[in-house]
């Protein structure tokens, strides 16, 4: 599995100097515009599916047809992509941290800082849950046809997260804040998009062991 | 001796398509071409046999175990080239072995650099700069350096110029050599196989037309020239296929020396393996 995971680093290698960009990018715009949070949010999300992106490398070199002849099962590669999308997530967040602090030190008195942190764990989990919806996808449907249905997890994402917001803004969820389980709800919310990450790799197992390479 | 590799009754459809009753053997030391057109199954035999595929009926033991059921580890023993290069435009050769290293328990990078060099492969450039033959030259020596038992090539040498052709084909009778192991060299390129090939099947339309030791086949076969009327007088039972031109016409005979003996008047000439599938294919349109 370790050569598995090896080779897409070494693929999205050549994707590395765009990402680097775009990283750059953000950064500098973000720091201009006050925007923490969005900054977070965008890096995290650029770096989760640079996934997707090896997948596109994958089928352009009919690399599965390849994967039938090495020496690993099925749910190795699988979890083989599975891994690069928590290393990939991680490194976004990483970067944000980064880059956050950096702004910080760099503008003291800019608002938003305060965020950063809830705003990064915020992103984990929304990233996790795409990704958990995202892969399946590709597995059963493919990069091209997935992406289409990427777009609708997105807006269905939003949307709950627009209706959790609303719920929120209700008066028990507020006095359940008020009270001070915020704590709590920062522990297992990010449990919660770790384990639905774990579930979607079993439902990935599962479609990527019935496929016809 | 012990088959390497056995393919029986192996069924399967897809699509349009479909690979019919498909049986043969590849007894260690031995090299076994596959050979048919494009379409007649070859690229579906092998997706079968790496386990890509599950068959409809039928059974196939790669290396003595079912190739859906085993574990990951027979594969370390396999060697696999497939049409296309599988590694992505960006790598470089040292970058295969970065990824093979971990894979395989006896990944040897001295063979493989002994490899890169024998193929003239430079080992920092991308794969996107090499030309057509250089890729299969690679996929050949990642195929090759983790000593595997059993090689199995898909219109490896496809697409490739004759020099290049005859080079690979060498490595092949090298890898032979080795009286363990076993080749199963996908082709439509017929005279390479015939250079190389111990046993040759046959595919057409998705079934076998023979599956036989290529000696016994230049042997025994023979192509008889005759009149078209004297074609007539010939038993049917005695021409496995005949093909009519504008000066005659000239038959393929299962057995040259009987037919010899039976026919005396008549030029008989040995077959090649070409011919005998052309004349096979043809004798079956008419």
């Amino acid at each position: 599995m370790k050569g598995l995971l090896i080779k897409d680093l070494l693929v999205l290698k050549r994707y590395g100097r765009t990402l680097g960009f775009l990283v750059l990018f953000y950064g500098v715009f973000s720091m201009l515009g006050n925007s923490t949070a969005a900054l977070v949010s965008m890096i995290t999300v650029v770096l989760a599916m640079t996934v997707v992106t090896s997948f596109a490398y994958d089928e352009q070199a009919r690399w599965d047809r390849y994967v039938c002849a090495l020496p690993v099962k099925r749910e190795q590669v699988v979890a083989a992509k599975y891994l690069l999308g928590l290393l990939l997530v991680g490194a976004g967040l990483l970067i944000s941290l980064l880059l956050g602090v950096l702004g910080t030190l760099l503008r003291p008195q800019a608002e938003g800082r305060e965020i950063l942190l809830p705003a990064m764990l915020g992103n984990f989990i929304i990233v996790l849950l795409l990704l958990a919806l995202t892969l399946p996808l590709i597995y059963r449907f493919g990069v091209k046809k997935s992406r289409i249905l990427f777009l609708v997890a997105m807006a269905l994402i939003g949307g709950a997260v627009a209706a959790s917001a609303s719920i929120l803004s209700d008066g028990t969820a507020l006095e359940f804040l008020q009270q001070g389980r915020w704590n709590v709800l920062l522990l297992i919310a990010p449990v919660a998009a770790l384990l639905a990450y774990a579930l979607s790799y079993r439902v990935s197992c599962r479609i990527y062991a019935k496929k016809e390479l | 001796m012990e088959n390497i590799l056995e393919v029986t009754g192996l069924c399967r459809s897809l699509g349009d398509f479909s690979l019919q009753d498909v049986s043969f053997s590849l007894p260690r030391g031995t090299i076994m071409g596959l050979v048919g057109e494009n379409g007649a199954g070859k690229t579906t035999i092998i997706r079968l046999i790496l386990g890509g595929l599950a068959p409809d009926r039928g059974e196939i033991r790669l290396l003595g175990e079912d190739p859906r059921r085993a574990p990951a580890q027979v594969k370390e023993r396999l060697g696999v080239v497939t049409d296309e290069c599988c590694f992505y435009e960006s790598l470089r050769p040292r970058d295969v072995a970065c990824i093979l290293r971990p894979l395989y328990s006896h990944w040897d990078d001295g063979l493989f650099g002994k490899y890169l060099r024998q193929f003239s492969l430079p080992e920092n450039k991308t794969v996107k700069e090499f030309s057509k033959g250089m890729k299969m030259k690679l996929s050949i020596a990642a195929a090759l350096s983790h000593h595997p038992e059993l090689l199995i090539l898909d219109e490896a040498t496809s697409g490739l110029d004759p020099i290049v052709r005859d080079e690979i084909l060498d490595i092949f009778l090298e890898f032979i050599q080795d009286e363990t192991r076993g080749v199963l060299l996908s082709s439509h390129i017929v005279s390479d196989l015939e250079k190389t090939a111990d046993y040759i099947t046959f595919l057409h339309h998705g079934q076998v037309k023979f599956s036989e030791e290529k000696d016994l086949l230049l042997e025994r076969y023979g192509v008889l020239r005759c009149g078209v009327q004297e074609l007539e007088a010939l038993n049917p039972s005695d021409r496995a296929a005949a093909r009519e031109t504008r000066f005659g016409a000239s038959l393929l005979v299962p057995d040259r020396e009987k037919a010899a003996q039976k026919y005396p008047g008549f030029v008989i000439d040995r077959a090649r393996i070409e011919d005998i599938m052309l004349y096979m294919v043809k004798g079956e349109k008419q």
